[in-house]
């Protein structure tokens, strides 16, 4: 116990830099994922504007980026990193794969939030001679709303464990702070303490996530 | 006020033959008239209904609405000519997660309403004519599926359409709503002249709704004429609809000996189970409709 209390101060650093990582990495992701999201569901094969060619060279390439085991992208990608923050060690080179990598991760989980909408609203909206940006910003984007903040809680809870890997560029983090004193040093306590603050924090957005969603949905009569 | 001229369409199925949904229809729908489309399904009716607004475009032949041919419009146009065409759907297809005000709202936004007070006015304005006004605030979750169509209808008549399509608007609902439903279609048809095109498989929708039918088999329109002649005598004896009606309904065959003299039947095969489901709403509904 005494041991956790003299490592209170770096576990208080780590959980600063967590924060940093998912405070940067999720609402770039959002950001820019939720254009591509619907880009993919607009342009797929049989949708509301097809093109075959172009989407099937996007999809590839977000399979490829989602294919990459996180470790292997945050090196592959360290010139890009160094390029973009100007360093490839610490916090700030680490959240740049962190947020390349749930670019398309969320993409992926938006276009199935709209898919699983079902045709049938945005039918009556073409009936009723609505553009497509029109059917985007008021049928698909309101219906798919529960849906997709479901996908933001979902890529948080993920990428909070991803960024335990960031030990690898010195990026630290409360995960990391586990593998480095629990792991690597023996320091169970400390690795517990460690774990103990990730499970509530995944607990906190998942709650939270679930709530928010549930109160933003209006096709269960509550 | 709607003319098709040799409209045809054909679906190129992924890696199966082509299907001809629609076969070579001409359809004169007269201004301020209700239009009953009947057939089983597969039959094409929706195709063809969609025909009308292009949200199926037609492989070939000419779609005139109100002096205007369609296929020939680029997309804006097109758009616009949408806006004075209304259409309510078998499921009704509202936007879940909006009021049902805001629902009948979006036709408006969508036709280039601007003004929100303007929009508001006359989406009560709307819902007054299918007496939901007390549930302008209410999600459609909460709403029957006989509201959830009038809902529709408000949202289909708020742009002050000239035409309404109507596609198996009542085949979700028990015939008491049915006849509700197809009360207010008759009304907004008489107060302000609205052409109807109904597109449906129950018989006594079109008896009591249309005034003129066409059916529908196989992409073609085999049989027009006026809905008062609407009798088991009026009919092809040719056509399945035809030999539906002048038989006794469904007879089914409770020995196991025989899968094949289904009445009503077009085809063989996995169909059938269908064609016997139709007959059944067919036979369903009749007397339910008053």
């Amino acid at each position: 116990m005494d041991l956790v209390i003299e490592r209170l101060p770096e576990i208080y650093q780590a959980m600063l830099e967590t924060f940093a990582m998912i405070a940067v990495a999720i609402p770039v992701a959002v950001l820019l994922g939720t254009p591509l999201g619907i880009w993919l569901f607009i342009h797929a094969p049989d949708s509301l504007a097809p093109r075959p060619r172009s989407h099937a060279v996007v999809s590839g390439l977000v399979n490829m980026i989602r294919s990459f085991p996180f470790l292997i992208l945050l090196i592959a990608i360290i010139p890009f990193t160094r390029f973009v923050v100007g360093t490839s060690v610490g916090t700030a080179a680490v959240i740049v794969p962190l947020t390349i990598n749930a670019i398309p991760y969320f993409a992926r989980l938006v276009e199935q939030n709209i898919t699983q909408l079902g045709s049938g609203a945005v039918e009556a909206s073409r009936a009723m001679g609505a553009t497509q940006r029109q059917i985007i910003r008021n049928v698909l984007l309101v219906d798919a709303k529960p849906g997709i903040i479901g996908s933001i809680t979902i890529t948080t809870v993920s990428f909070i464990s991803y960024s335990a890997m960031s030990g690898l560029v010195g990026g630290g983090g409360i995960g990391d702070l586990a593998i480095r004193y629990g792991y690597y040093r023996y320091e169970t306590p400390t690795m517990i303490a460690a774990i103990v603050l990730m499970v509530l924090l995944v607990t906190i957005v998942q709650f939270s996530g679930t709530r928010i969603a549930r109160a933003a949905d209006r096709r269960i009569t509550a | 006020m709607i003319s098709l001229s040799h409209v045809s369409t054909t679906f190129a199925g992924r890696g199966k033959d082509p299907l001809t949904a629609v076969d070579d229809v001409s359809l004169h729908v007269p201004r301020g008239s209700i239009q009953g489309i009947i057939g089983f399904s597969g039959a094409g009716k929706s195709t063809l209904l969609r025909n009308i607004n292009l949200l199926e475009r037609p492989t070939s032949g000419e779609v005139r609405v109100a002096g205007t041919e369609l296929t020939s419009l680029d997309d804006a146009a097109l758009r616009k000519a949408r806006h004075q065409m209304g259409m309510i759907f078998q499921g009704f297809n509202l936007v879940n997660n909006l009021t049902v005000a805001q629902n009948v709202e979006l036709s408006l936004k969508f036709a280039g309403v601007r003004d929100r007070r303007e929009r508001l006015r006359r989406a009560a304005e709307a819902l007054e004519i299918v007496d939901i006004t007390d549930k302008a605030a209410v999600y459609p979750a909460q709403l029957s599926g006989g509201q959830k169509q009038r809902v529709a209808i408000a949202r289909a008549l708020a742009t002050k359409p000239e035409v309404l399509l109507c596609d198996e608007p009542t085949s979700a609902l028990d015939p008491f709503t049915t006849a509700t439903v197809l009360q207010y279609l008759a009304d907004v048809n008489r107060e302000f002249g609205i052409t109807v095109v109904i597109v449906t498989h129950e018989m006594d929708v079109i008896k009591a709704l249309a005034d003129n039918v066409a059916v529908m088999e196989d992409g073609r329109v085999v049989e027009e004429f006026p809905a008062q002649e609407l009798t088991r005598e009026g009919f092809n004896p040719q056509t399945s609809i035809g030999r539906y009606l002048l038989s006794d309904g469904i007879t089914l065959d409770r020995t196991g000996r025989s899968r094949t003299d289904l009445p009503a039947q077009s085809r063989s095969g996995p169909e059938d189970s269908e064609s016997v489901q139709q007959n059944a709403t067919l036979a369903g509904a009749a007397g339910g409709v008053r």
